[in-house]
């Protein structure tokens, strides 16, 4: 299952290119003067459209990975490429979300959501057209003219989510978006997601240390090893859609997938654990 | 058990009252007895006569005024140059280091002492007055927008960065923000500050406002006009707080009570 190169073929000779491409990528950081590697020659090729997730144990470099992607780091060595492209700068038409909700206090739900719109000054009708849109899709009509301290933890995390995806991102990065929520919110706003994300088709890098919701959301899970993080395996997750993130995980497939992957995973967990005491 | 806030609020004010005339009470019936002395300390009767006459006399609302303009003035002053100070530090951290100790030891330093300075440099009028008041206000708002500006999350940059965001948009969607929420929250310790430096000014050298009134008294050895003074300073800091409040809510209207 060694890095699944699943590119689509268009036609004989013609590979469509990869939505992001990692090639041999190194990281390091300096941390005092202490020299961190972060990341081993990491590479990883992602089809347009997929959503996947990548799993390792804590402080492994997976958030690094996210921001290698966006080009808000610069790889130590090797390239990132977007569609081919080899990535300078930041990216852009990049979607991001967090653990924290991240939103402006300052600015009401409806003035949230359509920020990227303002930002890349659209004109004025489709604003209004696509923050309509964008509202009702969450349901957050009736809070259009709330502030995020006036919303549930669930509540902001949809606003988060909508100003992500308003602008149609081609990438969207997502650092452990939904661990911040409680356990029955958690499985709500990622139901949520996937409605959202099939009607928008972006690929999505999700980053999360919940084995299960990565298997209940993505369509390829990465698993990292301990840092400094090199691709141990990757797993395709061909469990049907639309999926149904509360009953998913009693499936038999579900769990023979977990039984497998947590089979990786737990090692690299556990050797990590042991070089961090 | 109170059965509502509403009665609870009242009983608070009646105790209030109850406590004041107490107060009052006690200061006047012991001037009266001679167990206090008059000459230092008054007492409310006499005080009550003094603010009667500055009204009738018709100087009161003049006086009131003007301490008042010295303080918005001031107030206003010292707000956009702390914000500049702190835009050109958070941009330029060379600048700030090189700047930070003449900060730090003109923050320490009691401001009053550059009253007779800036009296010396602006005059008897309004401007000395705005710019003490000014001095003070400046430092709150420095430190405020400066870590206002330092302290947003960063993930949050990343994110607006990401959505395609100049340094400008950057500026001006989530940094500046982030920096006047912090001064806006301040507003009611910021214009105390402001009202603090506008009086001493005009205790130290004046031709009006309500300090130069207090320093007149304090001349006559008239404790009663000093009394009546800071009665006037009283009110107009109650009736300052009160509209404060509203501005507040007015500019800060994502902060749930």
């Amino acid at each position: 299952m060694q890095t699944a190169q699943r590119l689509v073929a268009a036609s004989p000779g013609y590979e469509l290119p990869a939505a992001i491409s990692f090639d041999n990528v190194s990281f390091s950081y300096q941390r005092g003067d202490q020299t961190i590697q972060a990341l081993e020659r990491v590479s990883l090729q992602v089809s347009p459209g997929k959503f996947v997730a990548l799993v390792g144990p804590s402080g492994c470099g997976k958030s690094t990975l996210l921001h290698l992607a966006a080009g808000l780091h610069k790889p130590s060595s090797g390239s990132v490429s977007l569609l081919g492209q080899p990535l300078q700068g930041l990216a852009n038409e990049v979607g991001y979300v967090f653990q924290s909700d991240g939103l402006l206090a300052w600015k009401t739900v409806k003035e949230n959501i359509c920020l990227p719109l303002r930002i890349q000054r659209r004109p004025e009708v489709e604003v209004r057209e696509l923050v309509a849109d964008w509202l009702r899709r969450t349901g957050l009509a009736p809070f259009a003219q709330a502030y995020p301290a006036q919303l549930s933890g669930g509540m902001r995390k949809r606003v988060a989510l909508a100003q992500a995806l308003i602008h149609h991102p081609k990438l969207l990065l997502m650092d452990e978006p939904l661990s911040a929520l409680d356990v029955h919110n958690r499985a709500l706003i990622g139901s949520e997601l996937l409605t959202l994300w099939t009607k928008q088709k972006s690929t999505v890098l999700f980053v999360t240390h919940d084995l299960e919701e990565a298997i209940g959301l993505a369509d390829e899970i990465v698993v990292l090893s301990a840092r400094p993080a090199q691709v141990k395996a990757v797993y395709p997750i061909d469990l049907p859609r639309p999926r149904n993130l509360i009953d998913i995980r009693l499936s038999p497939e579900f769990q023979r997938l977990y039984a497998a992957i947590w089979g990786e995973l737990r090692g690299e967990v556990l050797s990590s654990c042991v070089s961090q005491s | 058990m109170f059965r509502s806030r509403n009665s609870g609020r009242w009983l608070v004010i009646g105790m209030q009252l109850v406590l004041a005339l107490l107060l009052l009470g006690a200061w006047e019936w012991s001037a009266r007895r001679d167990i206090t002395f008059q000459f230092f300390v008054s007492r409310p009767s006499k005080i009550a006569d003094k603010l009667w006459q500055w009204i009738t006399a018709g100087d009161l609302h003049i006086h009131a005024f003007h301490t008042t303009l010295e303080t918005v003035a001031g107030f206003l002053l010292g707000v956009v140059a702390g914000l500049i100070l702190a835009l050109v530090c958070f941009y330029s951290p060379l600048v700030y280091r090189v700047i930070q100790p003449a900060v730090d030891v003109a923050n320490a330093m009691p401001r009053a002492v550059f009253g007779p300075l800036f009296i010396l440099w602006f005059g008897l009028g309004l401007t000395s007055k705005a710019m003490l008041a000014a001095s003070l206000v400046l430092f709150i708002v420095f430190f405020g927008t400066l870590s206002g500006l330092q302290e947003v999350e960063e993930n949050v940059l990343h994110k607006v960065r990401l959505m395609g965001a100049s340094r400008l948009d950057l500026l001006l969607h989530v940094q500046l923000p982030s920096a006047l929420v912090w001064v806006f929250s301040s507003l009611r310790s910021s214009v105390g500050f402001a009202l603090a430096g506008a009086v001493i000014g005009e205790y130290m050298g004046a031709g009006r406002g309500v300090g130069f009134q207090i320093a007149l008294s304090q001349g006559n050895l008239d404790s009663t006009g000093v009394f009546a003074g800071l009665l006037v300073l009283s009110m107009m800091v109650l009736v300052m707080n009160g509209l404060l409040r509203r501005v507040e809510r007015l500019l800060t209207p994502w902060r749930v009570s």
